[in-house]
């Protein structure tokens, strides 16, 4: 599936003709992406395959923007797109040398189809069983982005994702590879869910809550990440008044790092061929710097682009995070334990909300287990969680010594669903409201 | 695209002549227009779509390939795995019509920039104060091919719009989406008023007083058929209906009569055949408040060449899937809703559904989030603030004393509809209760 081969200055000369005014902004996104679902056994249709390529042409002028895209890779296709979007036709464009034929790259069936033992076998180490169906699926895309002065390398990004449908909730999972830590780490959440299922839920109350890794990249992506993108600050003025606001506690160094993401799904450039960037969002608590994209750094100036994700090639880029960090604190894990004395555990996030108007967040809890004595020991069943997002970034009172890479999931922003990754350790978070 | 469409269908179904079992060939062409309108500017998007998608496979293994683009004239298929593939018989039915407007051209750049900001205009002009709203339309029109080597050919064709209005006034805010089949149709001073009038609801505060008779409007009923259609789907309906169904097979008042009809002309995903290529038609499930048959997949027919298609198929990379097509809650010809609404002693006047329907584990309880005023003799008395609708399925399908003559539609995981509906036994609380 190579884009290697784009006759990328051909493309770069049409766009120019584009392009015509003085601030304009042309860009042409090439992508082709493939997909392989092994569905569960009980499901009406067997393996799937799908593969499809195409592109898109923008140009944004002052306020405006016009986008075209195209469900082929070829240079009827580009011109088609060029047309479309041009404000003024110019009587020919300069069609690529030669159009990049996708490869045919084959998904890793026997790792697809193998996951289903591994899974099985680390729920017997743990003496579960349950009945289940099992879905995996493989994400195959590469990527490319051409402007009159610039050209991407091809941005590769291979990953599995499983979705596992129990009698009491339905868990999704991503992972770079189907393998025996991707198994455990489901294990351990189906392990949590199960132990819940009949169990009551927890008191009404605030009590402390011991994040896990995953739970804890699930919560930093809806009130760290989500909070500060710029077209959500926009909301309520400009992105760069959020400059320096003490949002969190001093415990907390946030990055969006989409060039470290696992390997695998690791950008060195966004889909808007722009660089990425280790990017600060905060820093000891305090906001370093939002997460924008081409059309945030056109209107409100000093931002730094880098971080302009699609969906696909018929969606218009949006500022979103890519692989979002916490940096590790100093608590050991007794410490951790310690501070969430009388709480609860959470080794999973079912869902979050966060309403980007009012900043009010909601966290769906499949099930969790009480803290006590230093260990987390009995189940409680589903609740939920919520609070201010200013009121668990400022609720942090430990950040564990120890990370761990955690698929933060799908992030569905305006309908556009792509995969989102994270690299978190533990947290204890206080004051946050728990209901059933 | 080389060769008329269809034809390389019929040419890759013969050169997979050989390959074991059963296989169906779809295409799909489709074009698109998103225009959107935002305080900080205002975007068009122009697709044109291009998506082919082969299944085959045997009683015990089965596979599934899609593609962009043309379909190719050979195939390599992928190792097949269980279960194995069912594909439809042709059937003795005859399609039916298809619906009107289908030939509607798409809107031009600024004939949807034209439509935002009439209903922005519009909008402004009912409620000065409102803030500038977030307009989003897409428009779309497809066509479509499908064949298979058990004989069944099929075409037809498609065609939607939506616009979604985020808006605010206040501290009073509200995301709404209105659907129809073509954009032309959406009238900017109509869905500026029913903009004004959520704004206006929801900002109220009348909720105390608004207890008795509920009036569901359109948009809250079809919601809430939405929520119930899971109950009426699969031969194992009648079990799932069990705690409703009294011991003469009644579900409801005589107002109720639920009807899947994939091919009726008013929905805005009409169409003559179903994902599968076989005709769509009215199949009635409940009707005057008696439980009539389970909405069922051809193979669960006793004669499947003569069975209606219930299959979804949202587009070429969708695998088939069977349930509700276009359901709906019929309509009353005798009742003017201004009637039934008149009527009203004490009660409120539900105008939109505000979220999506929550029903609880045990599948009895449902909550709606919703938007209404307080009646009082017939006339509104005032918004009723954020509320919830809540009660159960028992009490929505036993509790409707009357229908009216204004079916309307809403997209969900398939298309539900309803007319406007009178109903007691269910409550308002207020949000957050």
């Amino acid at each position: 599936m190579s884009l290697a081969a784009l006759d990328t200055a051909a493309v770069a000369r049409a766009l120019a003709l584009v392009a015509t005014g003085a601030d304009d902004h042309a860009d042409a996104y090439f992508e082709a992406r493939s997909e392989a679902e092994l569905p569960a056994a009980d499901a009406t249709l067997g393996l799937r395959v799908w593969r499809e390529a195409g592109l898109a042409v923008r140009l944004v002028r002052g306020e405006s923007s016009w986008l075209a895209s195209r469900d082929a890779l070829d240079a009827g296709a580009l011109a088609d797109a060029l047309r479309s979007v041009a404000r003024s036709v110019p009587p020919a464009f300069p069609a690529p040398a030669e159009a990049p034929a996708p490869d045919d790259e084959p998904p890793p069936f026997a790792e697809m189809a193998a996951f289903a033992g591994r899974l099985e076998n680390a729920l017997r180490r743990r003496y579960l069983a349950f009945p289940y169906r099992l879905a995996t699926r493989w994400h195959a895309r590469d990527s490319r982005v051409v402007t009159p002065r610039t050209a991407s390398d091809v941005e590769r990004e291979r990953f599995a994702s499983v979705d596992v449908r129990t009698p009491w909730g339905r868990a999704g999972a991503l992972a770079p590879r189907l393998d025996d830590a991707a198994a455990e780490a489901l294990a351990e959440r189906l392990a949590a869910r199960f132990r819940g299922r009949e169990a009551p839920p927890p008191e009404a109350g605030h009590p402390p809550l011991l994040l896990r890794p995953g739970a804890t990249a699930v919560a930093l992506h809806e009130c760290v990440a989500h909070a500060l993108e710029a077209d959500v600050l926009a909301l309520s003025g400009s992105p760069l008044a959020a400059d320096g606001l003490e949002l969190g506690t001093s415990e907390l160094d946030v990055l969006d790092d989409p060039g470290s993401a696992p390997a695998g799904v690791a950008r060195a450039f966004d889909d808007e061929g722009n660089p990425t960037l280790r990017r600060w969002l905060l820093r000891r608590g305090r906001v370093a710097q939002p997460i924008a994209d081409l059309a945030a750094v056109r209107r409100w100036g000093d931002l730094e682009a880098g971080s302009g994700f699609r969906a696909d090639r018929h969606a218009p880029p949006l500022p979103r995070s890519h692989h979002l960090e916490l940096l590790a604190g100093e608590a050991s894990e007794a410490r951790l334990l310690e501070l969430a004395a009388g709480g609860l555990e959470i080794v999973e996030i079912a869902s979050g909300t966060l309403d980007a108007a009012t900043g009010e967040l909601g966290l769906e809890i499949a099930g969790a287990r009480r803290v006590r004595g230093g260990s987390a020991v009995e189940p409680v069943g589903p609740f939920r969680v919520r609070g201010h997002l200013a009121a668990l970034l400022a609720g942090v009172v430990a950040v564990g010594a120890e990370r761990a890479a955690a698929g933060a999931g799908w992030c569905a922003k305006a309908g556009q669903r792509r995969a989102v990754w994270a690299t978190a350790p533990s947290i204890v978070v206080a004051g946050l409201e728990v209901r059933a | 695209m080389s060769g008329r469409f269809g034809e390389r269908g019929r040419e890759l179904l013969a050169h997979l002549r050989g390959v074991a079992g059963e296989v169906e060939v779809f295409e799909k062409h489709g074009r698109s227009r998103r225009f959107e309108l935002a305080p900080e500017g205002e975007s068009f998007g122009q697709s044109v779509e291009a998506g082919w998608a082969v299944r085959g496979g045997d009683g015990r293994r089965s596979w599934f390939v899609g593609g962009s683009g043309e379909l190719p004239r050979a195939l390599a298929p992928p190792p097949a795995t269980v279960p194995g593939l069912r594909l439809p018989p042709p059937s003795e039915l005859a399609p039916a019509a298809p619906p009107s407007g289908l030939d509607t051209p798409l809107l031009t750049e600024s004939e949807g920039r034209a439509l935002l900001a009439g209903v922005a205009r519009e909008l402004v002009r009912e409620l000065p104060d409102v803030r500038p709203p977030h307009l989003r339309l897409d428009e779309g029109a497809s066509e479509w091919v499908l064949a298979s080597s058990r004989g069944v050919a099929a075409a037809g064709r498609g065609r939607s719009a939506a616009l979604r209005v985020e808006v605010a006034r206040g501290k009073t805010r509200l995301a709404a989406e209105f659907v129809a089949r073509a954009a032309a149709e959406l009238k900017p001073l109509a869905l500026a008023r029913r903009l004004a009038d959520r704004l206006l609801a929801l900002s109220g505060g009348a909720l105390k007083g608004a207890g008795g008779t509920l009036v569901l409007a359109p948009p809250v009923a079809a919601r809430l058929v939405e929520a119930f259609a899971p109950r009426l789907v699969g031969a194992g309906a009648e079990r799932q209906l069990a705690d409703l169904l009294g011991r003469d097979g009644r579900l409801g008042g005589e107002a109720v009569t639920l009807v899947d009809d994939g091919a009726d002309a008013v929905g805005p995903l009409a169409s003559p055949h179903d994902g599968e290529g076989l005709p769509a038609g009215a199949v009635t499930l409940v009707e005057r408040g008696r439980f009539v048959r389970p909405l069922t997949v051809w193979w669960e027919s006793a004669t499947p060449s003569r069975a209606f298609g219930c299959a979804r198929r949202d587009g070429w990379r969708a695998v088939p899937r069977h349930g509700p097509t276009q359901l709906f809650l019929a309509p009353d010809p005798a009742h003017a809703v201004a009637d039934l609404v008149a009527e009203v002693e004490r009660g409120a006047y539900l105008i939109a559904a505000e979220g999506g329907v929550r029903v609880d584990a045990a599948g009895g309880e449902l909550s709606l989030p919703v938007s209404g005023f307080a009646l009082a003799r017939g006339r509104a008395a005032g918004g009723l603030g954020r509320c919830r609708l809540r009660g159960t399925f028992a009490a929505f399908v036993g509790g409707v004393r009357a229908v009216g003559r204004d079916l309307d539609f809403v997209a969900g995981d398939g298309i539900y509809g309803a007319p406007t509906v009178v109903v007691d036994g269910l409550a308002l609380v207020a949000d957050g209760d």
